[in-house]
């Protein structure tokens, strides 16, 4: 057992000492740290002239989120929120340029904005306190349409509809820019988690081989099977740490740069058609979940390949083009399942949209959300992958 | 303990590259002899496992190639020998010790042991991307050593080193064979006859023959003849009969040729060699 782990201590020594590991995790900590700058570079231009930076943009609607922060998203607020907005110019060739939407409209924005999903303008510039109350019902009539609309099974449906009516209403009013623009870039992230494990994890077995240690390595006594398990475990968790230290970087940033609070907002004021009654800070953890065991079982297919392919080269463009396949093109809806199927594919689970839509996975006895699903599914299959690899590594020849 | 081959083949496609080789080795040094491709490295891969055989078995004390206490008893130097070059050359013995089974205290016990007698403990510390040829063949043949095993299976191992390396290296596995089984494979005829107390001769993967030198020698008694003869002659010669030695001189150029009969008027018979019986088996001819 001693030997076992003296036998991990030196595959880490190998991937850690490999200049390509290093360059690797500095790549992805920058690009990781960039994404989250990024929505923060640049600015806005009215009609040619220089408005503000976007950061600037983005401390001042906080700032205003933060007046508003906290109070119920009911009558009173959909009222007044309406109010602000009748206040731009309905002839204004741009309502950002005038100085009533800058100075009275803005702060409601995300409140107006989201009413404009279940009022039609003329509503929103004749808003009563009763229509405003209508608010959730509305909201309710469109989700139970989408719902009833949606090709799945009964059960499925009725699901959705259960889950839906737990949401907590009146939702609280938060900013929600940080979480949004985390959540969206955490997509990004895991790619480059699991770019990065690519990378380092691919001369792991196949290293050996181009490297010409193989006959070595296979020739002594524990060279098979406890080799096999040892570089498998030194693997599995320098991409958890991989993963851990470039979320956790971007996470860092963002929180530094939109603030640390409003967790607690719901998950619909993010995106009002998804059905599970989740805070933004759940949703947050619930996605965080589900990458990092996307990328634990993109990890087990890096080293699978490693495990089968004779060079290191050869596997991380297997595994490039294994990722960025299935990100760049969607199945339709009808039929729902080989999407659902479609969905379990690593890099897929990393996107927030598959996380919370468009539907759970019926299963024998039961509905399970995707963000169940999806971390479930991911470290079963990882663990499969694993013994596949180390039955891979154990029978391979060394011709 | 034996090393015993029964009917060992490896085929690759229509290639045949072990054709039903079978050998039984006791403790002692053998020299495996052959040419290019005739498949010595294939032969070795299989006796240590990394290589399986198309048909045919391989056990060493009754242990089956593919079995844990066969590769325990194993220690290999390939012809290729590869390494990690970030490692010091006490990481890579105490990795391969590790691999091996060796105990933490033993490790660093024979670690230390196996620098000094192959002459790199003031290196042990260096990373192996620093050492010359020489010395990565020398922690070969350290890591080999490791855990003492009874069966060394040495592939090419006095490649790279210098002459006075290749001597201290010839002493040792003449030691270690005396108490268990080292095959080594080698183009360096000279390391066989000075250490190889059984010979066998391999090409195209047929084991022609084994025994000791004597016995072996047998095939070229009365065919190893030397002469001198003036140039344009020693020239045709070398093109009709495999030639050991060309060597010009004043009076003419002194040949020592292979032939089954006196190939010039007069040549005089000579003692064979290993070197003879390499030529006159691998049908090598020199001297062009």
């Amino acid at each position: 057992m001693r030997q076992f782990w003296t036998i991990v201590g030196f595959e880490y020594r190998k991937i850690l000492r490999r200049r390509s590991t290093w360059i690797a995790l500095a790549a992805v900590l920058i690009f990781a740290l960039l994404n989250s700058q990024l929505y923060l570079m640049g600015g806005s231009y009215i009609n040619g002239e220089y408005l503000e930076s976007n950061r600037q943009a983005m401390e001042k609607d906080r700032g205003y989120a933060l007046a508003l922060s906290g109070r119920p998203m009911d009558g009173e607020l959909l009222t007044e929120a309406a109010r602000a907005y009748q206040a731009i110019p309905q002839d204004a060739e741009l309502y950002q340029a005038t100085q009533e939407y800058q100075q009275t409209a803005r702060p409601y924005e995300p409140i107006w904005l989201m009413m404009s999903n279940f009022y039609t303008e003329e509503e929103v510039l004749a808003m009563t306190p009763d229509l405003a109350a209508e608010f959730y019902a509305r909201r309710s009539a469109l989700v139970a349409k989408d719902i009833a609309e949606m090709s799945a099974g009964d059960a499925t449906k009725a699901a959705l509809l259960a889950w839906d009516a737990q949401i907590k209403t009146p939702w609280t009013y938060r900013s929600t820019a940080g979480y949004e623009t985390f959540l969206t870039a955490l997509e990004f992230v895991g790619f480059l988690a699991a770019f990065a494990g690519a990378v380092c994890l691919a001369p792991l077995f196949a290293g050996e081989c181009s490297r010409g240690t193989d006959p070595i390595l296979r020739s002594a006594r524990h060279g098979r099977g406890l080799l096999a398990w040892a570089k498998l475990l030194a693997g599995t968790t320098v991409q958890l740490a991989l993963f851990g230290l470039t979320a956790g970087a971007s996470w860092l940033s963002f929180l530094l740069s939109y603030g640390f609070d409003n967790g607690d907002a719901p998950l619909q004021m993010m995106a009002w058609r998804y059905n599970y009654p989740l805070t933004l800070l759940q949703c947050t953890l619930l996605c965080v979940l589900c990458v990092m065991a996307a990328s634990l079982m993109q990890a087990a297919l890096t080293m699978l390949l490693s495990a089968r392919l004779k060079t290191p080269f050869a596997v991380v463009i297997v595994v490039t083009v294994l990722m960025l396949a299935p990100m760049m093109f969607d199945l339709p809806k009808r039929p729902l399942w080989p999407l659902l199927l479609y969905n379990l594919l690593p890099v897929r689970m990393m996107k927030f949209s598959n996380i919370f839509s468009p539907a759970p996975y019926e299963l024998p006895g039961a509905v399970v959300p995707q963000y169940v699903v999806f971390p479930a599914f991911a470290l079963l299959a990882a663990l499969a992958l694993v013994f596949l690899a180390a039955r891979c590594y154990r029978r391979r020849q060394v011709a | 303990m034996e090393l015993v081959l029964d009917r060992v083949t490896k085929q690759y496609g229509a290639k045949l590259a072990c054709d039903r080789v079978s050998a039984r080795m006791g403790p002692g040094v053998y020299g495996l002899l052959g040419a290019n491709g005739a498949g010595k490295t294939t032969l070795m891969r299989m006796i240590c496992g990394v290589l399986r055989p198309t048909s045919g078995s391989i056990r060493f004390g009754g242990m089956e190639v593919d079995s844990e206490a066969y590769r325990a008893s194993l220690g290999y130097l390939p012809q290729e020998f590869g390494y990690y070059p970030e490692f010091t050359a006490q990481d890579f013995l105490l990795y391969l010790a590790a691999l091996k089974g060796l105990p933490r205290q033993q490790a660093g016990l024979q670690t230390e042991e196996l620098l000094e007698l192959v002459g790199l403990a003031p290196q042990r510390r260096k990373k192996i991307r620093t050492f010359s040829g020489g010395m990565r063949r020398r922690l070969g043949i350290a890591q080999a050593l490791l855990g003492s095993p009874q069966l060394l299976v040495l592939d090419e191992p006095t490649a790279g080193l210098d002459p006075s390396e290749r001597v201290r290296f010839r002493n040792l596995i003449a030691r270690l064979g005396e108490t268990r089984t080292v095959l080594l494979s080698t183009h360096i005829v000279s390391d066989v006859e000075h250490i190889a107390g059984t010979i066998l001769l391999l090409k195209d993967g047929v084991l022609l023959q084994s025994g000791n030198r004597r016995q072996v020698l047998e095939t070229v008694a009365g065919k190893v003849w030397t002469c001198t003869v003036p140039a344009a002659q020693a020239e045709e010669l070398c093109a009709r009969y495999p030639a050991a030695d060309v060597h010009p001189e004043a009076g003419g150029t002194t040949l020592r040729l292979i032939a089954p009969e006196a190939p010039c008027a007069g040549a005089r018979p000579a003692e064979p060699n290993l070197e003879d019986l390499y030529l006159s088996v691998f049908q090598e001819v020199s001297g062009k």
